[in-house]
């Protein structure tokens, strides 16, 4: 079953790198978290982060990168997830806890020479991830992703991280 | 690096009847951007914190003024003090933390020790120092004048300046109405988003009071809202330029951006809501309740913006390199839900992965991309030039999308720039 887990967590990273945003939003679950955090000890509800979506917020992401030509992704990233470091926990026959590393690097090519495009963006975080047997379907229930890069300005994240 | 004359720096905003233009070396040249450290970042009030960033006696907070590295701090007596983040001894930098509590600054090369405020408190075996050695002229370098209002701190390298509500003139009423949203209560930041761009600073200062652009830039942004029931109840936007709401420029450089629509986003129970609003009839009365209610957003000028719940700092860091910080606005005595809402609110929309800013910014690095061209020497800044009222008092006001605000902004800044090794009165 652990080898379940992985695949799901290299099959995210895949759909996120290929962009195919509608495919990727079926892996979570309706009441699913997804946190990018600033301090990663707070109460999300209460305290800033980068990201704290659910459902509908990630879907109106997906929504405005896959269909309304969203300025800051014409063009769009080029981008590779590298996951390592992987740990997986069965807490249950339906629930996993899985933390990981994924290595980030993302590119808006276009015409590179211009301010704004041709750098290679890299973002290291640790991940954490949970998911949940529903329905005969693993389906995510929660992710957090802590950047290294957390407490600094971040240039350009108009792509799904 | 070449030194710029006067009679250059005075062509740069050309302010006629039939067009306002801009030179684009006010983007492109690290001369104007050393310039405009000297002669508007170190001689007038500039944004130092929130009062809510530093509560207790001891906190204090890194931050810069200009490109100067300022450390602002609260001391035992409840007074706040700002000192460049130096050592006196050898030049060292005394802090690298973003933020904390402390009852002394040491520094790490010698040991030395100061209070936040300033004051040298100790110089470790100091007896090697002659007799006649002046410890007194070794405290920290302080900003020399420091000054609030509405919570909102500033700090000026002018020892000389007008006073701060001088300065905030016609902003002040502005501030006002943002200040009674709180219904009787405070505001109290939460953690910044931080972003960047490799632009100029002004992009992102010309941007908080532009109308014209967001039914461009922020389409995408707009059609997704509207497919989302419930998910942004406010001003999302059909047409390709609003027609209601109004823009506002003063003398002193500040402007204004005012939708005329109330704000609010969905998330919040209607009870609550009910809630809040009869909290703000009651203490405002009906009209003045709708006024609290109606957006507004403004530039303090250079580079404070006051949004409905949250506000941003527009930091220079180089030229053709800036970072902005927007801190989210909580209210002390508001509702969680209240709270909760206008935060994540503020983070999905212009927070570091928010779903307007991101659009910004790329928008800000191809300007700096192109306005390098050889023959674009100007930027036309005349929306709305014939046909603005204008007040006795120097307030000029117009339309949602004109550029009222931009020339009140560089108006003040050709002033200021102009103005050669005097201070700004």
């Amino acid at each position: 079953m652990k080898n379940t887990i992985e695949k799901l967590i290299l099959r995210e990273a895949r759909l996120l790198d290929e962009q195919k945003l509608d495919e990727w939003l079926q892996l979570y679950a309706k009441e699913a978290t997804y946190w990018v955090p600033i301090d990663e000890t707070v109460n999300p509800l209460k305290e800033s982060s980068i990201i704290f979506d659910n459902y509908l917020r990630l879907a109106m992401r997906v929504e405005q990168i896959m269909n309304q030509n969203r300025v800051a992704q014409t063009p769009a990233s080029q981008m590779l997830r590298q996951i390592s470091n992987l740990e997986i926990e069965l807490d249950s026959e339906t629930e996993a806890t899985a933390h990981f590393g994924m290595f980030l690097t993302e590119v808006r090519s276009g015409d590179w020479r211009q301010r704004g495009l041709g750098e290679m963006r890299h973002y290291p975080a640790r991940c954490d991830l949970t998911a949940r047997l529903i329905d005969n379907e693993w389906k995510i229930t929660a992710k957090k992703i802590v950047l290294l890069n957390r407490y600094q300005p971040i240039v350009g994240l108009s792509f799904i991280i | 690096m070449t030194k710029v004359q006067t009679e250059t720096i005075k062509s740069i905003v050309d302010d006629q009847a039939q067009e306002f233009r801009v030179s684009t070396d006010a983007y492109r040249k690290k001369e104007i951007f050393d310039l405009e450290m000297e002669r508007i970042f170190y001689k007038t009030w500039i944004f130092l914190c929130h009062e809510s960033e530093i509560q207790k006696p001891g906190d204090f907070k890194s931050t810069q003024i200009g490109t100067q590295p300022v450390i602002v701090s609260k001391s035992r007596d409840g007074q706040i003090h700002a000192v460049l983040n130096a050592c006196t001894h050898r030049g060292a930098t005394l802090c690298r933390e973003e933020k904390g509590n402390t009852r002394a600054l040491v520094c790490p090369y010698h040991g030395w020790s100061f209070r936040p405020s300033g004051e040298l408190i100790g110089i470790p075996d100091e007896s090697r120092y002659p007799q006649c050695f002046n410890k007194k002229e070794k405290d920290l370098k302080k900003v020399p004048r420091i000054s609030s209002y509405g919570g909102l701190v500033f700090g000026s390298f002018n020892p000389d300046v007008e006073d701060l509500e001088t300065f905030l003139g016609g902003v002040k009423q502005h501030i006002d109405i943002w200040l009674k949203r709180t219904a009787g209560s405070r505001y109290q930041v939460a953690t910044a988003h931080k972003y960047g761009f490799e632009g100029n600073w002004k992009f992102q200062a010309e941007n908080v009071f532009d109308g014209y652009h967001p039914g461009f830039v922020h389409r995408s942004a707009f059609n997704t809202v509207s497919k989302f029931e419930g998910s942004f109840e406010n001003r999302a936007l059909d047409v390709a330029v609003r027609q209601s709401g109004y823009t506002r420029g003063y003398p002193e450089g500040h402007g204004t951006l005012e939708a005329g629509a109330p704000l609010e986003s969905g998330g919040v129970d209607p009870e609550v809501r009910q809630a809040y609003n009869d909290k703000l009839k009651e203490l405002y009365g009906e009209e003045g309740a709708e006024e609290v209610r109606a957006n507004r957003q403004f530039l303090i000028f250079p580079n404070l913006t006051v949004f409905d719940y949250n506000i941003r700092v527009i930091q220079p860091i180089d030229h053709d390199r800036t970072e902005v910080y927007s801190y989210p606005l909580l209210i002390e005595d508001a509702h969680e839900q209240i709270n909760s809402n206008h935060m994540l609110d503020a983070q999905t929309r212009v927070g570091t992965a928010g779903i307007l800013s991101a659009d910004d910014i790329d928008v800000f690095a191809g300007a700096q991309n192109a306005l390098n061209a050889l023959s674009l020497d100007w930027i036309t800044l005349s929306r709305g030039l014939d046909k603005e009222e204008i007040k006795s008092d120097g307030e000029r006001v117009g339309v949602y999308s004109d550029e009222v605000p931009h020339r009140a902004f560089w108006r003040k800044w050709s002033s200021l720039m102009s103005t050669d090794g005097q201070q700004d009165k």
